[in-house]
């Protein structure tokens, strides 16, 4: 076993996931009872028109040929036609995915360079002040519902202090810059019109924190658990044998091994946001996937909602692997052998 | 087999917040259970309406304050308290039995059966969680019974990985081995040796997971897919008391801390198990 | 004259349940180019006293008396930093499991690197690299190059253990303290490891303490030797004089359960009887 093989092993089992995950999701979308075009369309339509609606969405036609033009659809990019919109399901998404790409990279930025310094300082000086501190701010974070924080922030910072705006990405009167990556924050910097990024950093730091709080309190008690797991072995004390001092310990020689296995985590987290969002875009009405997303859902939008879960269990899958080979590469036993 | 004997709750108790856990967890089941007998309105829980009372801030009479029909908030999230239990418990009560049994059949018997069930438990834990439910729950009626469906179709997965990990390596044990030497049934091996082992781990998670089932259910009724008005929730009074933000706060800030209360509770007292079991999950 | 001298060492540790005295005022004295033995079983606080001298139990639920003397400087008063000066420089550390006191994300090379490093605040990437493969050659490893690269968990037990020995040569140490450092070895090797840790640590003209619970190790390795029970000194005396006439009970008592060809049984030591125990240090 070596690594190209644990690689290519990796690549395929996502593959197939992938695979399964579009069927799973086609199944629920037509076994589960109900008439989809008959939801979409309303109590007031003839029966008439849901038939018509019927055919375009090929219900009638036996259920494998249902996966066929399915998956035909997704190989051409084509993703359906949305029944409240009437756009291209495709544009939609394009249009909607950059702004919550932006919001969960900046959650996640949060949640790696708050979550983990508190995990590392609160294992490295256990059953000390700040350890508890830490471990109580984590905990909040983990119990309470992003939508929670969601409200409570607005409340603190929107309301009561009035120095960060309710909703949406940009004020009324400011315009976004052309589009070069679609993530707000970044074109207004490369276009150089800065009054633009401080305005989208105003309104993204709210729903992004509401966003990162439950993550931030996972990745703080697992780099918490793994520092001290880590402090325990063996090498630590032979470190100090040799004159390390505490903190070359605790920044260069204990923090590898440590944060390897929290990697994992943290990329499940990142993509996992993914499934927070909705909470948050629903609240701060960000003009996200998520929220196009349960527009979909309230609108039995069939297609919108098929391909919406299925743009995200994609980007799930594959975050995963990217993490996963990060890991392998990082991780010498893996690296060299290709055994986990 | 004595899990719980004086020693345990010895230690149990040596760490105060799991003690906290356990009582925050207690009085919440105790209030939501008596509920009829605890709160000072009971019947502001229905279908009920006193308009003369509506919006008032809270008060001695009105702990919480009243909502836009003159509803007692208090009172109503003590019952959505029982709500969110009943929802905890039904869908563990599903989702623990189908999880457990697939992770010790895939464990146990491995080959074909265990790379099909395996795959089929990667595919679900490949949607997030959230967005799993709500795929399910897009394509039915909001009603509380749905909601139950929706979040025990996401959860059984999680058993079944924890329990296959646990069941491959008790699997391998002396005492698994003997019994199969002397000829125990597969039936006898399952239930009697392994799973009897893997109730430490089972018990832990399941108490972490009321928490957190009762924290996915109010982020649906949130959106709106969940348990529908008059039945009281706490999701449910989150959202519909965002919109009357930031006058009428009280609407929402209780309900959003109740929720926060009961998933605490339900986390401590898992963590105290967690430390008290030395359990890996 | 003495390189180390322990004297009245008393170590208390305390926990919820009451106070342990690991070690009751023991003293221990080794010689310039002594290799000095310290035998006793589990729990008769033999690791105690080698991690005393270097400072690794540092935790607040110690209480210590007594001194240990190093050149003349006493270790329990020094400063931190003084010795963090001292550890892995004059005086270095075996411990008992090879592999597991690699890190696992560094290599050998960077390992010792970083050992170099935290002593000499110059040195040179290029003289380092000819430097390390002496040092590996005089452990008698092959190949120095591959083992270089290497990763802990590719290293055989007794290979990692050469590497752990020349590691704690790298400073040109005068002490160096091992920890049951065969314990971990399976017999063959062990032999093999023993051999070569004499003829470096003679070679060099170092002083080493060897820590042990096998007096069949001890035999072939030290000049002089101190027997521990529940955290006090028995016996001491040469290897010569504790094998062919051991004074104390206790020792005795070890000697008979040596493993031997014609032996029968264990010998009981009967610890109900305290008296046994509370006679006096045996000295040679």
């Amino acid at each position: 076993m070596n690594i190209k093989f644990y690689l290519l092993q990796r690549f395929y089992s996502a593959i197939i996931v992938l695979i399964g995950v579009s069927i799973l999701i086609f199944i629920i979308a037509r076994i589960i009872p109900g008439d989809p075009a008959r939801m979409a369309l309303g109590p007031t339509a003839t029966q008439e028109m849901v038939e018509k609606y019927r055919d375009k969405l090929h219900l009638n036609d036996p259920i494998h040929v249902q996966y066929w033009f399915f998956i035909k659809g997704i190989s051409e990019g084509d993703l359906g036609e949305s029944v409240y919109t009437k756009r291209n399901v495709t544009t939609d998404v394009s249009k909607y995915f950059p702004a919550t790409l932006e919001l969960i990279i900046f959650a996640s930025l949060i949640m790696v360079c708050v979550g983990v310094p508190l995990g590392i300082l609160a294992g490295r000086f256990k059953d000390k002040p700040i350890d508890n501190i830490s471990r109580l701010i984590s905990l909040l974070g983990v119990v309470t519902p992003s939508f929670v924080w969601a409200v409570f922030l607005m409340i603190i910072f929107a309301f009561y202090l009035d120095i960060l705006p309710v909703a949406g990405r940009l004020s009324q009167d400011t315009i976004a810059p052309d589009k070069i990556t679609g993530l707000i924050i970044i074109d207004s910097i490369i276009r150089g019109q800065f009054n633009v990024t401080v305005d989208a950093l105003k309104h993204i730091i709210l729903p992004a924190l509401a966003l990162s709080l439950s993550a931030l309190g996972q990745a703080s008690r697992l780099t918490r658990s793994n520092i001290t797991e880590v402090y325990d072995k063996q090498y630590i004390e032979m470190a100090r044998a040799y004159g390390y001092n505490e903190f070359k310990i605790a920044t260069k020689y204990a923090l590898k091994p440590a944060m390897i296995p929290t990697l994992t985590i943290l990329g499940l987290d990142f993509a996992a946001m993914l499934g927070n969002a909705f909470l948050v875009e629903f609240v701060f009405a960000w003009p996200g996937i998520a929220k196009y997303g349960v527009q979909a859902i309230l609108y039995k939008d069939l297609n919108a909602i098929t391909a919406t879960t299925m743009i995200i269990a994609t980007f799930f899958v594959f975050t995963n692997l990217i993490v996963d080979l990060i890991v392998a590469y990082l991780n010498p036993k893996i690296r060299l052998s290709g055994i986990q | 087999m004595k899990i719980f004997d004086s020693r345990a709750w010895y230690k149990f108790s040596k760490n105060p917040l799991s003690i906290v856990g356990l009582l925050i967890v207690s009085l919440i089941i105790l209030m939501a259970v008596f509920a009829n007998y605890l709160t000072p309105f009971p019947e502001h829980a229905g279908p009920f309406v006193d308009i003369p009372n509506k919006i008032k801030p809270p008060s001695s009479t009105y702990l919480f304050g009243t909502d836009k029909i003159g509803r007692d908030t208090f009172s109503r999230i003590i019952f959505g308290y029982r709500t969110s239990l009943y929802l905890g418990v039904i869908v563990l009560c599903i989702a623990v039995p189908i999880g457990t049994s697939l992770g010790l059949v895939a464990g146990y018997f491995g080959g074909k059966i265990d790379a099909i069930i395996m795959r089929i438990t990667d595919i679900f834990l490949s949607i997030p969680p959230l967005v799993l439910a709500l795929s399910i729950m897009a394509f039915l009626k909001p009603t509380l019974t749905n909601a139950m469906i929706a979040v025990s179709m996401m959860w059984w997965p999680w058993y079944t990985r924890l329990i296959y990990n646990l069941t491959r390596s008790i699997k391998n044990e002396g005492f698994v081995v003997s019994a199969r030497i002397v000829g125990a049934s597969h039936f006898h091996i399952i239930f009697r040796e392994i799973l009897p082992n893997c109730s430490a781990s089972l018990i832990t998670k399941i108490t972490l997971d009321m928490g957190f089932v009762i924290l996915i259910g109010s982020s649906l009724s949130f959106l709106g897919l969940g348990v529908q008005p008059p039945t009281p929730d706490l999701g449910t009074m989150v959202s519909q008391g965002s919109k009357y933000l930031p006058d009428i706060w009280w609407l929402s800030v209780f309900p959003g801390l109740a929720i926060l209360i009961i998933v605490l509770g339900f986390n401590l007292l898992g963590d105290g198990l967690k430390d008290l079991f030395d359990v890996e999950l | 004259m003495k390189i180390l001298s322990i004297k009245n060492l008393e170590v208390k540790f305390k926990h919820f349940e009451g106070i342990t005295t690991a070690l009751k005022k023991i003293s221990l004295d080794i010689n310039h180019g002594e290799r000095v033995a310290l035998v006793g079983e589990s729990g008769s606080g033999k690791s105690v006293t080698a991690r005393m001298i270097l400072g690794l139990l540092s935790s607040s639920n110690i209480s210590k008396s007594g001194e240990i003397f190093f050149e003349g400087v006493n270790l329990l008063k020094e400063s931190n930093t003084n010795i963090k000066k001292i550890r892995g420089n004059e005086i270095s550390m075996i411990f008992q499991d090879p592999v597991s006191s690699m890190n696992p994300y560094f290599t050998v090379r960077k390992q010792m690197q970083q050992a170099l490093e935290n002593h000499n605040q110059t040195f040179n990437k290029k003289n380092t690299e000819e430097y390390f493969t002496h040092l590996l050659r005089d452990v008698k490893i092959e190949d120095p190059a591959r083992v270089l690269d290497s990763y802990a968990f590719q290293l055989s037990g007794g290979m990692a253990q050469r590497v752990m020995i020349s590691m704690a040569m790298i400073n040109k140490p005068k002490l160096i303290l091992a920890d049951e450092p065969t314990t971990a070895l399976d017999v063959t090797v062990q032999k093999t490891v023993l051999s070569i840790m004499k003829e470096v640590v003679s070679q060099n003209k170092m002083s080493m303490l060897l820590i042990s619970h096998n007096l069949g190790v001890v035999k072939e390795f030290a000049d002089r030797i101190y027997v521990i029970y529940q955290g006090r000194i028995l016996e001491e005396g040469t290897t010569k004089q504790i094998f062919n006439s051991p004074g104390h009970l206790y020792t005795q008592t070890l000697l008979q359960a040596i493993p031997k060809i014609n032996s029968s049984r264990l010998p009981d030591l009967n610890t109900e009887n305290i008296d046994y125990f509370k006679q006096p240090k045996f000295t040679h």
